[in-house]
C-alpha cells in the first residue's frame, strides 16, 4: 500500500504546497510586490504596477521612498489607505461589508458538496429501496 | 443605398425571428409536422437576412461610406484594410450584428446538420434560437441602428481605438461570440427539452457536439484575448481578472462543467436537472456578460461606451430570459426521474466532484465580478477586487480540480475500489515527485509554489497519458496498437488531449509566474545589460512613421546563448486620427521564455526609460489553450449513433471515456 | 418530493430576480456621471499641509493656521482643462468673501502665475504643490477636486470635477451658510 499512501500524499501535499507565499526580500522586489496590490486609483483596472499614468507613477515613487527608508510594509499601504480608502487594495480587506466576498467561495463550495452529497445518498437510498421514489 | 439595404434586412429579419419563435412552438404543442418543419426553412432565411446586413456594413466599411454614422465614428481611410474589416465588429453597433449573425448561423446549422435530433426537439430548439435573436435583432434595431444615417457627410472618419487595432482583434471577437453564442444552442437544447418533457441520455448525446463546438471557440476566444493583452497592453501580463475577462470567463467555467455532466446524462442518464440547470446558466452568464460591457455597469479598458437606455433593455431581455427559463425549470425539472445508482468511488462521482468544484470556481469569479455592483448599490464606500483577492480564493479550488482531473479518468464507471485507483495513479504519483525534486535540483532556491505547480502538472500529465495508454495496452502488435486507437471513441482521445492541454497550461502558469523576471531602469545608448543568457543592447531610439501613426521606435539588439541575434523594436506610438498613444511590447520568442522589451519615457540626460522582462514558458499557457481546443474538436468528430441509443442500451464493446 | 427540493428547483429564479433588481439599482446610479469614488478623507480632519507660495513673496499655506471658520481649499493645475471651467466659479466666492485657498498641482509656476494673472487670482493663499505629495495627501484621483472645510478643521464635503454654477449654488454655497451659522 505503500503507492498508494503516496498517491495521497501528493494529492494533500500539491495544494498545501502551492498556498505558501513568497516572501520578497530585496527593496525593489518589496516595490514591485506593494504595487502590484494596489489599485492604479485613476485607470479602469490595473495594479500601481502595471500603470504608466502620472498618479500611479508619483506613488510609485513615493512606495519606493518609505521602502528605502525603511517603513514595514503595513505602514505604507496603512498610509495610502488612510488617503484613498479600501478602494485602493485590490485585495479587499476583510470586514463586515467584504465578509460575504471572503466567505462565499467557501460557502459555495460547502454548499455544492452539500448537494452532491445528497444527490449520492439519494441514489443510494434508490438503490436499497426500488419501490419509493420519493426517498430522500 | 446599401445602408437602407442591411436596415430593412435586419427588419425583415426581426420578423422572420419572431415567426420562427412562435410558428414551430404551435406545430410541436399540436403534432403538426408541417408546422414544426417551417423552424428549418426559417432558421436558413434568417441567417441569410443577417449576412446581408454584415455584408452591407462591411461594405459601409471598406469603402469608408462616411454617410453611415457608425462607419464615421469609427473608421478611418488611412486604416489598413483589414482593420477596416475588423472594425465592423470593433465597437457597439456593429458588434450586435455580428452577434446575431452567429447566433443565425448557429440556427441555420442547428437545422441542416440536426437531421437526427428528433423534430419536436429540433423544432422547439429553433424556436427558442428564434426568439433570442428576435430580442437581439429589436436590441439592434430600435437602440444601436448600425445604419444610421449621418448629414452632411464628413470626408474624414474618426478612426478607431489604436489599441484594436490589432491582428488579435480582428478574430477575438468572433471567436469569443462564437463560444458565447454557441451557449445559446445548450440553453434552446434545455429548453425545449423541457418544454417536450424528453430529458434523456439520447439528449444528452444529441446536445453535446453543439456544447463541445461552442466550449471550443470560448476557450479559444479566451485563449486569443489574454494572448492580445499579453502582446498590446504592454504590461507582461495574460490575465487580469478584469471584470470583462471574467465575464467570458465564468460561462467557460460553466460550460466546463457541463461538457463533464452531460457525460454523466449521456452514460448513465442521470444528473440530468444538474445538466439542464448548467444549460440554462451557461447562456444566461454570456447574457450576463453581455449586460455588463455594454451597460456600463462595470468599468473595464474593454467596455463600448456605455448608454444606460442599452443597459436597461438588455437588462430587460436578460431577466426575461433567464427568469423565463429558470422558472420553466423550476416546474418541470422536479419531475425528471433521477435514474441509476451513484457511488461516490465511481466516473460519475468524479466528474460530479469535478461540478462542484467548477460550479463553486464559477460562482467564485461572479462573485467577485459583482461585489464592486453590490456595495456601490448598498451605498457602501467603494472596494477593488483585483489579482490577489482572486489568486487566494480561486486556486484552492483550481488545484484540487487539477488532481481530480487525472486521477477521474483512472475511476471506472458504476463503482469502482479506492486501492485499485490509487493503484493505477503511482506512475502519476513517482512523476509528480520526480519534477518537483527536478526543480528543487534545478532551482537553486525554488518557490514552493513552482515545486507544487510542476508537480500537479506532471501528476495530471502522466496521470492522462498512462490511462489512454492503459486503454491501449493489449495491442501486440503496431498494426494492432493503431486499430486500437481508432477503435477507441473520439472522446478518449480529445479528452486525453484536453487534460494534457491543462497540464502544458499549469507548467506555463507556473513557470511564468514563480521564476519571471523584471529589470526597470534607465539605459542610455550603447548600453548593454544581461537577462536570462541574453545580452541586450540598447542602441537608440528613432522616429518611424506608420500607415496611420507616428512612432519612437527603441532599438534593442538582443543576443543569445548560443549567439544568435535579434533586433526588437519597441514603439511608442502617436494615432493621427485620434492622438492617442499605445506601447507596442517587443518580444523575441524563444524555447525557454519570451524576452518581452518595453520603450519608456526619455530622461532629461538622453537615457531611456526601459522595461525588459524574461517570461519564462510563457507560451506553454497558450501552447495548453490550443491543446485542449484541440481535443474538444477531436471529440466532436466522435459519432453520433442515434439509433443505438434509442433503444437505451449501450453497446458492451464501446468503452466509456 | 418534498416542498423543501421543489423550493431548491426555484432557487436559480429567484437569484435572477433578487440580480436584476440589483443591476436595475446600478444603473439608476449610473447618471451621476462622475466614476470617482466618494474621498476617503470626507469627514476627516484636513491633514496638514504646509506649501510654498507660487508667488516668490506670496504668503505661505498652512491649514493648521485656517481653523476657526470654514473654508474651500481648491486643487488646480494650468494644464488642466476643467480648471479654466471653474475659475469663475472660485473667483465668485472669492468675490462673496469666502475664504478660497489653493493648492497648484504639479505645475510649472511661470504659467501657473500667468494663469492667475490673466483670469484673476480668487486664493487668499496658494501653494505649489511641486511633486504632487499633497495631492496624494489629499487622496485626489485628478484635478480639479474642491474640498469644503468646517471651522473644526474637518473635511465636509469633496467635489470631483470642475465646480458649475450649478454646483456653486446649489451645493457650496448653502453648505457654507450650514457651516458658518454659529454653534447653538
Amino acid at each position: 500500500m505503500t503507492g498508494a499512501a503516496s498517491v495521497i500524499g501528493i494529492v494533500v501535499l500539491l495544494p498545501i504546497l502551492a498556498s505558501v507565499p513568497a516572501t520578497a526580500e530585496s527593496s525593489d522586489e518589496r516595490v514591485r510586490a506593494l504595487a502590484a496590490e494596489l489599485r492604479c486609483v485613476v485607470c479602469q483596472n490595473q495594479s500601481l504596477l502595471d500603470s504608466d499614468a502620472d498618479l500611479a507613477k508619483d506613488m510609485r515613487a513615493l512606495i519606493r521612498e518609505r521602502v528605502e527608508a525603511g517603513d514595514p510594509d503595513e505602514a505604507i499601504v496603512d498610509f495610502l489607505v488612510e488617503r484613498y480608502g479600501d478602494f485602493i487594495l485590490l485585495q479587499p480587506p476583510f470586514k463586515p461589508a467584504t465578509w460575504f466576498l471572503w466567505l462565499g467561495p467557501l460557502a459555495f463550495l460547502l454548499l455544492a458538496l452539500a448537494l452532491a452529497r445528497t444527490r449520492i445518498r439519494r441514489a443510494r437510498s434508490h438503490r436499497n429501496d426500488p419501490d419509493d421514489p420519493g426517498a430522500s | 443605398m446599401t445602408g437602407e439595404i442591411g436596415l430593412f434586412a435586419l427588419i425583415l429579419a426581426f420578423g422572420v425571428a419572431l415567426f420562427q419563435g412562435t410558428v414551430p412552438l404551435i406545430g410541436a404543442a399540436r403534432g403538426d409536422a408541417n408546422l414544426m418543419a417551417v423552424s428549418d426553412i426559417s432558421s436558413v432565411v434568417l441567417c441569410g437576412l443577417v449576412t446581408i446586413a454584415i455584408v452591407m456594413l462591411g461594405h459601409g466599411y471598406v469603402t469608408s461610406d462616411f454617410s453611415l454614422l457608425n462607419v464615421w465614428q469609427n473608421s478611418h481611410t488611412l486604416k489598413p484594410l483589414i482593420y477596416k474589416i475588423s472594425g465592423v465588429w470593433g465597437n457597439h453597433e456593429g458588434s450586435l450584428v455580428l452577434w446575431v449573425l452567429i447566433l443565425a448561423i448557429y440556427g441555420a446549422a442547428l437545422a441542416v446538420f440536426g437531421r437526427q435530433v428528433p423534430p419536436a426537439l429540433r423544432a422547439r430548439a429553433l424556436a427558442i434560437q428564434g426568439l433570442i435573436a428576435a430580442g437581439f435583432l429589436a436590441f439592434s434595431i430600435f437602440t444601436s441602428n448600425p445604419f444610421a444615417r449621418l448629414i452632411p457627410i464628413p470626408a474624414e472618419g474618426m478612426g478607431l481605438n489604436p489599441i484594436l487595432q490589432d491582428p488579435g482583434l480582428a478574430f477575438h471577437p468572433p471567436c469569443l461570440y462564437m463560444g458565447y453564442v454557441g451557449l445559446s444552442v445548450a440553453f434552446s437544447f434545455a429548453i425545449a427539452g423541457l418544454l417536450g418533457k424528453e430529458i434523456d441520455s439520447t439528449w444528452a448525446k444529441l446536445a453535446r457536439p453543439w456544447v463541445l463546438l461552442a466550449w471550443c471557440f470560448l476557450t479559444a476566444g479566451i485563449a486569443l484575448g489574454s494572448w492580445w493583452a499579453y502582446y498590446e497592453l504592454g504590461w507582461g501580463g495574460w490575465w487580469f481578472w478584469d471584470p470583462v475577462e471574467n465575464a467570458s470567463f465564468i460561462p467557460w467555467l460553466i460550460a466546463t462543467a457541463l461538457l463533464h455532466s452531460l457525460r454523466v446524462a449521456e452514460k448513465r442518464d442521470t444528473l440530468k436537472a444538474w445538466t439542464l440547470l448548467l444549460c440554462i446558466t451557461g447562456f444566461s452568464l454570456s447574457l450576463l456578460g453581455t449586460f455588463l460591457v455594454r451597460s456600463g455597469a462595470i468599468t473595464s479598458v474593454h467596455t463600448f461606451a456605455s448608454d444606460p437606455a442599452r443597459g436597461l433593455f438588455i437588462l430587460a431581455f436578460l431577466a426575461a430570459v433567464t427568469g423565463g427559463a429558470f422558472a420553466l425549470f423550476a416546474v418541470r425539472a422536479p419531475r425528471i426521474r433521477a435514474e441509476g445508482l451513484f457511488e461516490p468511488v465511481s466516473r460519475e462521482g468524479a466528474l460530479l466532484l469535478n461540478n462542484v468544484f467548477f460550479g463553486a470556481a464559477a460562482a467564485t469569479v461572479l462573485l467577485g465580478t459583482l461585489y464592486p455592483i453590490f456595495m456601490e448599490v448598498a451605498g457602501s464606500p467603494p472596494v477593488s477586487v483585483g489579482p490577489p483577492y482572486y489568486n487566494a480564493v480561486f486556486l484552492p479550488i483550481a488545484i484540487p480540480a487539477i488532481v481530480l482531473a487525472a486521477m477521474g479518468p483512472a475511476i471506472p464507471w458504476k463503482r469502482a475500489d479506492l486501492p485499485g485507483v490509487l493503484h493505477r495513479m503511482r506512475f502519476a504519483a513517482v512523476c509528480a515527485v520526480g519534477a518537483a525534486v527536478l526543480t528543487g535540483v534545478l532551482q537553486r532556491d525554488p518557490v514552493p509554489m513552482a515545486l507544487a505547480g510542476y508537480g500537479l502538472a506532471a501528476f495530471l500529465a502522466a496521470g492522462t497519458v498512462r490511462q489512454w495508454l492503459a486503454r491501449l495496452r493489449p495491442a501486440r502488435s503496431p498494426r494492432r496498437l493503431l486499430r486500437r486507437v481508432r477503435n477507441l471513441p473520439a472522446s478518449a482521445h480529445g479528452m486525453t488531449l484536453a487534460h494534457l492541454g491543462v497540464a502544458v497550461l499549469v507548467v506555463g502558469v507556473t513557470a511564468s509566474s514563480t521564476a519571471r523576471v523584471d529589470v526597470e531602469q534607465v539605459m542610455h545608448p550603447g548600453e548593454a545589460l544581461s537577462l536570462a543568457g541574453h545580452t541586450i543592447e540598447f542602441a537608440g531610439v528613432e522616429d518611424v512613421d506608420g500607415p496611420n501613426y507616428t512612432a519612437l521606435q527603441g532599438r534593442f539588439l538582443v543576443t543569445g546563448p548560443g549567439g544568435s541575434a535579434t533586433t526588437l523594436l519597441p514603439e511608442r506610438r502617436a494615432y493621427l486620427a485620434s492622438g492617442t498613444a499605445t506601447t507596442e511590447a517587443a518580444i523575441l520568442e524563444t524555447f525557454v521564455g519570451d524576452i518581452y522589451v518595453v520603450l519608456g519615457d526619455p530622461v532629461a540626460d538622453g537615457g531611456w526609460g526601459t522595461r525588459l522582462t524574461f517570461n519564462p514558458l510563457i507560451w506553454w499557457i497558450w501552447g495548453g489553450a490550443f491543446l485542449s481546443v484541440l481535443g474538444g474538436a477531436v471529440s466532436i468528430a466522435e459519432r453520433t449513433r442515434p439509433r443505438m441509443y434509442a433503444a437505451g442500451a449501450q453497446p458492451a464493446s464501446v468503452q466509456p471515456a | 418530493m418534498t416542498f423543501r427540493r421543489i423550493y431548491l428547483y426555484a432557487l436559480p429564479a429567484i437569484a435572477v430576480i433578487a440580480l436584476a433588481a440589483v443591476f436595475a439599482g446600478r444603473l439608476a446610479t449610473l447618471d451621476d456621471g462622475t466614476d470617482v469614488p466618494p474621498s476617503a478623507r470626507l469627514d476627516q480632519p484636513m491633514p496638514p499641509i504646509q506649501l510654498d507660495s507660487l508667488y516668490p513673496d506670496g504668503p505661505a499655506l498652512d491649514t493648521e493656521k485656517l481653523r476657526g471658520a470654514p473654508y474651500i481649499l481648491n486643487v488646480w493645475a494650468e494644464w488642466c482643462g476643467p480648471c479654466k471651467i471653474e475659475h469663475p466659479q472660485l473667483l465668485a466666492m472669492s468675490q462673496q468673501g469666502i475664504p478660497v485657498y489653493g493648492v497648484n498641482y504639479k505645475d510649472r509656476p511661470e504659467l501657473a502665475r500667468a494663469f492667475l494673472a490673466e483670469r484673476g487670482d480668487p486664493f487668499r493663499a496658494v501653494g505649489a504643490d511641486q511633486d504632487g505629495r499633497t495631492g496624494i495627501e489629499l487622496g485626489i484621483f485628478g484635478v480639479p477636486e474642491t474640498f469644503l472645510v468646517d471651522r473644526e478643521g474637518f473635511i465636509r464635503h469633496r467635489h470631483a470635477g470642475p465646480l458649475s454654477e450649478d454646483d456653486l449654488e446649489r451645493v457650496f454655497l448653502p453648505f457654507l451658510a450650514r457651516l458658518q451659522e454659529p454653534e447653538s
